[in-house]
């Protein structure tokens, strides 16, 4: 089905406009250019909500504000109804037509209140033998069901697109949700409501047994219980798998996001140590120039001095050569031989003329305070001319010691300032959040894989659980013979839902290995780099990769153009798979590609044009020479939106 | 033998240099007597000897050690006979003029010079001074 008309009145920019879609004869490629703020992306959402009820890409401000068009609710009497109605005329292969309308119907109140809404209504005229037919929201089957017939709400992002958030698609659709929209497109939901009906039959056959049998209620109860445990374990599983698809998508954002920016946190924690080593260089550096310091005092003294110590000695030496001075003496023992006229050295007493030797020694040499100055001087300028032999090692052991802690700081500061250049030019707060983040979410990611891995254990105790009763409650009914058509019923209920489980599983494993076919061979259909890819792989949580020649994840570095390239191949996989073959239409294509790719994309959606109704809305800049040249030869129709001077209605012209 | 006085002297005018050589790193936490024997040893090496002309109690003798007066005395039998050395007042007066000269040399070397300049030449000087004595004992 394609859309083959668009009628639009009193909806927000739109007054009353109809929009015509007349099957081409070739390539069914509509361009719709506008300036911002004329209603492209309106259009987008009038088919929403006349489809679905609501506006998917309204901004904040807009949804807060009613539907009817400005102009007319001003132009209406206070008290009177005003409606906005959407029209989407559907056109099937066979040329019937469709059509889909919504109403809300507005009261205008006094002064410059808004409209209020007084209710909305939803009817579809389907084709019937008798023509056609309406039908209205209270019909059975409703005339929302008609819509899921066209394009079902759940896969309408695959159907509605928008050029802004294509280069994102794959990033903000998580693999999960995209799982369940393959369940819903692929129809698998219908053996899921198979499954669902037996079940209940199942559940009403043990209840008739629980009544009939004797005994047999215990095992019933517990059958139904574990049943209800393994359900609730299997939610639960669902729920991490979708925590951890939530955090793998983001751990992949975020290395994008990182994609060469530096580990901060790593790089300061680096850049910390190194300061505080440089902090204990600096001081250990400081020590030793302190102790350079003290030594140059020290030495100072003694060599600045040393001629004069030199002097002092060989006078020193001349004077008790010449014995003006006593050889090396000990004058407190001299004084304690004289006083006790004892000689200690060799044990006797001294006679008066060994005393008054003695007093001549202590006295007569020299002048009594030379000869002690003498006494005192003189080893202690031996001990400052013996230092002087380890000035030169001293020194050069502090200069050495020094030169260590000056290399090391050297090499600190270049290895500081290594850092300071890599961090230079980043934003350290977002970097820092994003690791921070990052590390979260592994966390998380971890925490749901182990929950996940404890899980999956459980469930498979109460399957072989239910496997047991379901065999102990197949005995007992054995045993009462009398139930043998229950019991068949049931058997027969059991195998028909292991069938249609393992068909589930079977159609699911198909269906995602046709949609990654399909893509492959759409993407590299279209792709004019042909040889940059290797393959295209779907996991069975349905995240998308692309692999570069290497076979190595590619989404790091794919450029916006082959995003949407490859977001549109997973598309009409999608399309084709499910069966839903519904028009694309994409708000601004070109929103996110620039240069040369802009005119590859155009002609790829010229050449899906050939099979299936493409409507692209441009900006003036995006439909610019070079676009237009393309497509002004090879669409079915090209219409400018036409804002008016008082900037209240749009109206749409062909060009 | 006369008595030894308390104190030894430098010129007052000097006070400030004294003072302000503390505040240099290789000066950096010494004694008044350290800075007044490094004063009188830098003089003594030049050969600078003036009279003080406005004495000002600088040093406690008491605080002399017997290196410190070993130093002292072996500038003072340096330039003069044995006889000297039993002469503190001598041996001070001798000294106090070689610190004299010292302070104002040194000083002027210190604050004249850039940040560490004094440093590096003083090592340097020191060093050829041990090579010479070095020298002379080989």
């Amino acid at each position: 089905m394609r859309i083959q008309q668009i009628s639009l009145k009193n909806y927000r920019q739109f007054r009353d406009q109809t929009i015509s879609f007349d099957r081409p004869a070739k390539k069914d490629l509509w361009a719709i250019v506008g300036l911002m703020g004329t209603g492209k992306t309106n259009l987008l959402n009038a088919i929403g909500w006349c489809l679905y009820g609501d506006e998917p890409l309204s901004s904040e401000k807009s949804k807060g504000l009613p539907l009817l068009n400005l102009a007319a609710h001003e132009e209406g009497e206070v008290g009177h109804r005003q409606s906005v109605e959407v029209e989407v005329v559907g056109e099937t292969d066979t040329g019937e037509n469709v059509t889909f309308v919504r109403r809300a119907s507005y009261r205008k109140g006094k002064g410059k209140s808004l409209p209020l809404l007084e209710g909305v209504d939803f009817e579809v005229e389907i084709p019937s033998s008798k023509g056609s037919r309406l039908v209205s929201e209270s019909d059975d089957p409703p005339a929302s069901a008609f819509v899921e017939r066209f394009v079902p709400k759940a896969i309408r992002d695959h159907f509605f697109l928008t050029g802004e958030r294509l280069d994102r698609y794959f990033r903000d659709t998580l693999g999960q949700s995209i799982k369940h929209e393959v369940f819903v497109i692929s129809q698998i939901d219908l053996l899921e409501k198979v499954h669902g009906r037996i079940d209940k039959i199942i559940s009403e056959f043990r209840r008739e047994a629980g009544q009939k049998i004797p005994g047999i209620e215990n095992t019933t109860e517990a059958l139904a219980n574990c049943k209800k445990d393994f359900q609730e374990k299997d939610k639960q599983i669902e729920n991490c798998k979708g925590q951890i698809a939530k955090a793998d998508l983001r751990i992949k954002q975020i290395q994008e996001e990182l994609t060469g920016s530096p580990d901060i946190e790593k790089l300061e924690n680096k850049r910390n140590e190194l300061l505080q080593r440089q902090n204990i260089k600096e001081q250990g550096r400081n020590d030793k120039l302190k102790e350079k310091g003290e030594l140059l005092f020290d030495y100072g003294k003694i060599l600045l001095s040393q001629k004069a110590t030199q002097r002092s000695l060989q006078a020193i030496d001349q004077m008790r050569k010449d014995r003006k001075i006593p050889p090396t003496h000990d004058s407190d023992l001299l004084k304690r031989v004289r006083r006790e006229k004892f000689c200690h050295l060799c044990g006797r007493p001294l006679d008066e003329k060994s005393t008054q030797r003695v007093k001549n020694l202590i006295d007569d040499v020299l002048p009594g305070g030379a000869s002690k100055a003498i006494d005192r001087m003189e080893p202690r300028l031996r001990q400052l001319t013996e230092k002087l032999n380890s000035f030169g090692s001293s020194m050069k052991r502090v200069t050495r010691e020094i030169k260590g802690y000056e290399d090391d700081l050297a090499e600190i500061d270049k290895e500081v300032a290594g850092i300071d250049s890599k961090l230079s030019g980043y934003n350290r707060d977002k970097i820092r959040r994003l690791h921070g983040e990052r590390i979260s979410l592994e966390d998380t990611r971890q925490h749901n894989t182990r929950l996940q891995g404890r899980l999956e254990l459980n469930k498979e105790q109460l399957a072989s659980q239910i496997k047991t009763l379901e065999e102990q409650e197949r005995k007992q009914m054995i045993r009462e013979g009398r139930h043998r058509k229950l019991r068949e019923r049931m058997d027969f209920c059991n195998t028909a839902m292991n069938v249609l489980k393992e068909t589930r599983e079977d159609i699911m494993s198909d269906i995602r290995k046709k949609i990654a076919d399909e893509t492959k061979r759409r993407f590299f259909g279209l792709h004019w780099k042909k040889s940059s890819y290797s393959n295209i792989t779907i996991d069975e949580d349905y995240r998308v990769d692309l692999l570069d020649r290497s076979g190595l994840p590619a989404f790091g570095t794919i450029s916006q153009g082959e995003m949407e390239i490859l977001t549109l191949a997973f598309t009409l996989a999608l399309h084709e798979v499910s069966g839903f073959d519904s028009p694309i239409i994409v708000d601004r294509p070109l929103a996110m590609v620039s240069g040369p790719p802009r005119r590859k994309i155009v002609n790829v959606f010229s050449k899906i044009s050939e099979k299936k109704q493409i409507i692209l809305l441009f900006t003036p800049d995006d439909y610019s020479s070079d676009i237009s040249e393309i497509l002004n030869s090879q669409t079915s129709g090209r219409l400018r939106l036409v804002m008016s001077p008082d900037e209240r209605e749009t109206t749409a012209e062909g060009f | 033998m006369a008595k030894l006085r308390d104190r030894l002297f430098i010129d007052k005018d000097d006070k400030a240099s004294y003072e302000h050589l503390k505040e240099e790193s290789m000066f950096a936490d010494k004694d008044n007597k350290d800075v007044f024997i490094m004063a009188m040893v830098y003089g003594y090496s030049r050969k600078e000897s003036t009279a003080i002309d406005r004495k000002h109690g600088y040093v406690r003798t008491s605080y002399l050690n017997d290196e410190d007066w070993a130093l002292l005395r072996a500038i003072a039998l340096a330039e003069e006979s044995a006889e000297v050395l039993a002469d503190s007042e001598k041996v001070c007066q001798l000294c106090e003029q070689y610190a004299n000269a010292g302070i104002k040399l040194l000083y002027g070397k210190i604050i004249k010079g850039s940040f560490g300049s004094f440093e590096k030449e003083f090592e340097k000087e020191l060093s050829k001074i041990h090579a010479r004595v070095v020298g002379d004992k080989s």
